[in-house]
């Protein structure tokens, strides 16, 4: 058994979750696996340190919060610092907004670590025993060496995504994309930029500028709130989520006037009346010089992969080449992916702006020529979505395990 | 007794080659009659098709049917009109079955069915699409779809040309998923294309959901646009009943007195939310005038709006979703009885 104490924010105050099937939230612990499931019924010993007791033996603590509160908390928390200098616990830091700002920076890179850093070289804690562990990939783990902590991966957005691929879209998506193939589909691609961002508003004026926005079915920045002025800028297609998410997504979190974030719906419609994604990623920017390269996984990229269309991720470099180290494929030679190790930002938004000219150009017919000729990757992806979360479940059980050692 | 199917001159002993009414016609197959039935399967394009000549080498015990599998243009039923009552004169035992209504009768000394043109297609693809429909209609109730109006127009014929002229000059064409002689591809701009293919084989009787659930309602062109009050007729495919098994209101652009006509198969029409006047105007042009206003004025809701609208119909459309088989059965009972009785 794996000793655990969990605690949660909420309202400002992190709650020690007690009871096991309160543990599936939008952290660690997502259903639809049968490892993690397994694992949480008769491997976890959740405990409860509110009704005074604090643990006796070693355990972990997972603390599910904002970077500040979970700062906070551990400063703060004696009792924790001296476990944590005893050797008697590891933490394991969840961000729970995945990770960026509004500013389309992490969390991570740019507002907590030095902070961080701080407490735990101030309180002589081992470096082993702090575990920031979010959707961030450090593309070089040598980039560690210098961490007073360990960062790992976690690919939440993976894992919720897939999660919710078993429980509402498989095998629908699979039977809708066999089923397409009596068709063609009347657009070349589709995009969703909800929140506005520069690379965003660059790419809606790249497709303007070169009439291309009649090429796809693109919602941009349904979710500015009123935030952008020009009309042309608001929603091209429609704002398509109507109403009431959350009883179809559990994790879903309503904005400040009672509208829900497209997070976790698909609009399976225009996708499979689209042949291929743009991909707008959260971030874009990237320093080529920066001495901590990192990619930021959001949802976007598996979304594209539930509904069996190939894409072009307008994003952070090096992306590309991260989804096929975790075992997925990518569309080269049907989409000219060099833009992928380009990172100078100009160059490869230019890159990018090409391939999407040159799709664009190709008939309809020609479109539904060359996207079937990617089946075996669209379906590789497809099921590969669900054996990335086992591993990936895998991994971090072993993590959990390997700290009562 | 035995079942002798004929089609184009040939006997058959498969239905291969035949594109609707096939399991009723394994049915008819299967039964244990007492006397042998000559079914002369017709398909009025095919100009060098002779039943009669073959009916009248035939002997008069044998029960004859004349099962039209197509719309019949008014000269050719006439031209058959007076072949079969030549047959009725010189006492041939003759059934006819035809998948044209005809309102005012069909002026035939022998027993008339009506059979349906491609329904049994359609509710096929219904039965084994029955999850993904489920699917796409459980997903509408979270998502707005994009556009106001579907319409498929493959052919080029006079209505349809009327149709896309009206939407084009009314800057409409963003409202609408629309096809226009999209059976023939060509490179001169001459084709919007939507969904089918030049490179593959298209059968219409596949449902292409992700299309029919990106609108709220079916323009549908009908195969036929030409009644008279005199001989009134109504034509019905699988347009229609595509709507019916993916669950869309619908505007027919076709023949007069066509809504009249599904509502006594026991469809239900729209009347509460759409003017639906245009199905007792005789008259084609008015008829077009007042289909034209009524797109004009749908297209002027928000999407938002006709999403209410869309939801406010789904009784009428759930109905019409299961009417469809007890349609196909009906009929299919009604045509076995020639064979009992």
């Amino acid at each position: 058994m794996v000793d655990i104490v969990y605690m949660k924010l909420n309202d400002g105050k992190f709650f020690n979750v007690k009871k096991l099937n309160e543990i599936w939230d939008d952290s660690y612990f997502m259903g639809g696996f049968d490892n993690i499931g397994d694992f949480v019924s008769n491997e976890i010993n959740l405990l409860d340190i509110e009704s005074g007791q604090w643990p006796i033996n070693p355990f972990v603590m997972i603390l599910n919060g904002n970077g500040p509160k979970i700062i906070e908390y551990i400063s703060t928390e004696k009792r924790l610092i001296s476990d944590l200098q005893n050797n008697k616990c590891r933490v394991i830091i969840n961000i729970n907004e995945g990770g960026v700002n509004d500013d389309g920076y992490t969390y991570y890179e740019f507002e907590h670590k030095p902070i961080i850093n701080d407490l735990i070289q101030e309180n002589k804690i081992s470096k082993d025993n702090i575990i920031w562990m979010t959707p961030e990939y450090l593309i070089d783990n040598e980039q560690q060496k210098d961490f007073p902590f360990v960062k790992k991966f976690f690919n939440k957005w993976e894992l919720q995504l897939d999660s919710i691929k078993q429980e509402y879209y498989h095998p629908y998506m699979l039977d809708i994309f066999k089923n397409g193939r009596n068709f063609s589909r009347p657009k070349h691609f589709y995009c969703v930029s909800s929140s506005p961002r520069g690379h965003r508003l660059d790419l809606i004026n790249f497709l303007t500028d070169n009439d291309l926005l009649k090429c796809g079915n693109a919602t941009f920045f349904s979710n500015a709130h009123g935030e952008i002025e020009n009309e042309e800028f608001q929603v091209l297609g429609s704002k398509d989520l109507k109403f009431d998410p959350p009883n179809s997504w559990p994790w879903a979190q309503p904005n400040f006037d009672g509208s829900y974030l497209p997070t976790y719906s698909i609009n399976v419609v225009q996708c499979f009346n689209s042949y291929f994604h743009l991909l707008t990623g959260s971030i874009f920017e990237t320093d080529e010089n920066s001495k901590f390269p990192y990619i930021f996984f959001n949802e976007k990229i598996w979304k594209a992969m539930i509904t069996l269309q190939p894409f072009i991720f307008i994003g952070q470099p090096n992306t590309l080449s991260m989804v096929k180290r975790f075992g997925f494929k990518t569309f080269h030679p049907f989409i000219d992916e060099s833009y992928d190790g380009e990172l100078n930002n100009e160059k490869r938004k230019l890159l990018i702006y090409d391939e999407i000219k040159r799709l664009c150009s190709m008939s309809i017919d020609d479109m539904d020529k060359w996207f079937w000729g990617m089946e075996d990757i669209l379906v590789h992806n497809y099921n590969r979505l669900t054996e990335y979360g086992y591993e990936h479940y895998d991994e971090f059980i072993k993590l959990l395990k390997e700290n009562i050692n | 007794m035995k079942v002798t199917f004929y089609f184009n001159n040939k006997i058959i002993n498969d239905f291969n080659e035949i594109w609707t009414n096939r399991l009723l016609f394994e049915k008819i197959e299967n039964l244990k009659l007492t006397s042998s039935c000559d079914i002369f399967l017709i398909r009025p394009s095919y100009e060098n098709d002779s039943p009669f000549e073959i009916i009248k080498s035939m002997d008069k015990t044998k029960k004859i049917i004349l099962w039209y599998m197509d719309t019949l243009s008014k000269e050719f039923y006439e031209l058959h009109q007076t072949k079969i009552k030549e047959l009725c004169k010189l006492e041939y035992d003759v059934s006819v079955i035809i998948p044209d209504f005809h309102l005012s009768g069909y002026d035939l000394p022998c027993e008339v069915f009506n059979n349906y043109s491609m329904a049994d297609c359609i509710l096929e693809q219904q039965q084994v699409n029955r999850k993904l429909i489920k699917y796409f209609d459980k997903n509408s109730e979270k998502l707005y779809r994009q556009k106001h109006f579907l319409s498929f127009n493959g052919n080029i014929k006079p209505h349809r040309v009327d149709l896309l002229t009206y939407v084009l000059e009314n800057g409409l064409l963003l409202k609408f998923d629309i096809s226009f002689n999209s059976h023939f591809w060509n490179q001169a701009g001459q084709s919007l294309h939507l969904d089918l293919k030049s490179t593959s084989w298209y059968t219409s009787t596949n449902l292409n959901l992700p299309l029919y659930y990106n609108s709220y309602i079916d323009v549908i062109t009908m195969a036929n646009s030409h009644s008279t009050e005199d001989f009134p007729r109504v034509y019905i495919d699988e347009k229609l009943y595509k709507s019916f098994a993916c669950m869309k209101p619908f505007l027919i652009v076709g023949q007069y007195r066509t809504l009249e006509t599904l509502k006594k198969l026991g469809f239900k029409t729209f009347s509460e939310w759409i003017d639906e006047s245009y199905d007792t105007e005789v008259d084609y042009d008015v008829r077009m005038t007042k289909i034209h206003n009524e797109i004009k004025r749908l297209s002027e809701f928000s999407i938002k709006e006709m999403d209410e609208l869309y939801f406010k119909m789904k009784t009428i459309l759930l109905h019409n979703s299961s009417q469809l088989g007890i349609h196909i059965h009906n009929t299919d009972k009604k045509i076995l009885e020639i064979f009992n009785g």
